[in-house]
């Protein structure tokens, strides 16, 4: 990640050990979310982020705490789906399904999904196919558009679209007809 | 138009929901079981094996002969009496005088803020090592600009390199700094500075941005003075055409 020649100051080496002591519980928390249960391949992508925070810590150094979070967050999102994409190896450590789980104890408030829905929902997201996986966590963890993931994956956006196509109807089926957005129907629908 | 891109629109907004939710719900629970002693270990390791050594800054052999009372002394009146000055008040002195401006010149040359602020640190740290060798500060001022050009051209070297096999990188997040590098870059003149050959951007850039003299950026680039003249006469030719050609 970082060049042979990019040295960092012991200032700087100190300032991202506390860092990493602030945030990367945490950063491993979304990485194993994003890694599918997988603990080894998380701790491999929190090292490899705070290795790229090491590199622009000039920048990084001077923002609000959760603008850092921020980067955090979505540099790990890239290195793995860049990660996901490359490393054969990831198929032979197909996350298990963490069932132990269930006893969540989320903000009942927070719940706008019933936890059975976002269990079954979780489900899917385990068992679906690398490639799914990931264009469907760039578009509806990250936020982006089909375009710009087909961008950052390097694939047509006609592939984006399509894995987006299988991943939405499996996952909209598992929500059923109980979910809470079930009633009001999208506007403007006509076809 | 897609079919039914309305219906899919909704269904995406409720789908980021479901994965904000569910990232809401594990998340805790994955953090809850990370050993995070063994990771901050095992970053600091990494950290070390990356670290500049501590050694290179230590002050140099002659500055046993200052006495320590010239830490005292106000810095401009350090400055003005060159035999005495030791390696951290000049760079102290420097630092606070200078920093600025050599960090805009590196910026036009390697085109980032932060690899700009690394350039002109390691000329600071260099100057340290080596300011026995400077006797005033006309001297190490042009050792500083030196050092920024020749550490900035190796940084540009190093990058296409790098940009020719490496991984697309992660994006930053938007900072202050790369807003006001995004004003620079949206400049016409700066994107046709850019397509100049890089000893004449050199030659413009510490001409007319760092407001050397021609016999200064001789000296930092070190080159004759009268290549300095050509290579300024030809690139100001070539951004003449370039402007004129946008206009």
């Amino acid at each position: 990640m970082v060049g042979d020649d990019h040295k960092i100051t012991p200032h700087d080496a100190a300032e991202l050990a506390a860092c990493f002591e602030a945030h990367g519980r945490r950063l491993f928390g979304f990485a194993c979310v994003l890694a599918r249960g997988d603990r080894a391949l998380a701790d491999d992508l929190v090292q490899a982020t705070f290795k790229a925070a090491a590199q622009v810590w000039q920048t990084l150094r001077g923002m609000a705490e959760d603008q850092l979070r921020g980067w955090l967050r979505s540099t790990l999102a890239n290195i793995a789906a860049s990660g996901f994409r490359r490393e054969a190896a990831f198929g032979d450590r197909l996350p298990q399904l963490e069932e132990r789980y269930r006893d969540t104890t989320a903000d009942p408030c927070e719940q706008a999904f019933s936890p059975i829905a976002l269990e079954r929902c979780w489900r899917i997201i385990t068992e679906m196919p690398k490639g799914q996986h990931v264009v469907a966590v760039l578009r509806w963890q990250l936020g982006m558009k089909e375009a710009e993931i087909a961008a950052a994956l390097g694939i047509a956006e006609s592939a984006v679209s399509a894995q987006l196509h299988q991943a939405r109807r499996k996952l909209i089926e598992q929500l059923g007809p109980d979910h809470p957005f079930a009633c009001d129907g999208p506007e403007g629908e006509s076809s | 138009m897609r079919a039914g891109g309305d219906a899919s629109a909704h269904e995406d907004a409720l789908l980021s929901r479901v994965y904000q939710q569910i990232a809401e719900v594990r998340e805790p629970h994955f953090a809850a079981g990370y050993d995070l002693r063994t990771g901050v270990d095992t970053y600091q390791a990494w950290l070390g094996e990356h670290t500049e050594a501590a050694a290179s800054v230590t002050p140099a052999a002659e500055g046993g002969q200052t006495s320590t009372a010239d830490v005292t002394m106000p810095l401009r009146a350090v400055v003005t009496q060159p035999g005495e000055w030791n390696a951290e008040l000049a760079v102290i002195e420097l630092y606070s005088l200078q920093y600025k401006s050599l960090v805009r010149l590196a910026a036009v040359l390697v085109r980032d803020t932060s690899t700009a602020e690394e350039v002109v640190q390691d000329a600071f740290i260099a100057m340290h090592d080596g300011w026995h060798r400077l006797k005033d500060v006309e001297k190490a001022l042009a050792y500083l600009r030196q050092a920024v050009v020749n550490k900035s051209r190796s940084v540009l070297r190093h990058r296409m390199v790098v940009e020719k096999n490496a991984p697309k990188p992660a994006p930053d997040m938007p900072s202050a700094e790369h807003g006001a590098m995004a004003l620079l870059e949206r400049s016409a003149v700066i994107a046709a500075l850019r397509d100049l050959p890089e000893r004449q951007r050199e030659a413009i850039v510490l001409r007319y941005y760092a407001d050397l003299s021609e016999a200064d950026i001789a000296a930092a680039m070190r080159i004759s003075r009268g290549a300095v003249k050509s290579h300024t006469a030809r690139a100001m030719a070539s951004l003449k055409a370039a402007l004129e050609q946008d206009a």
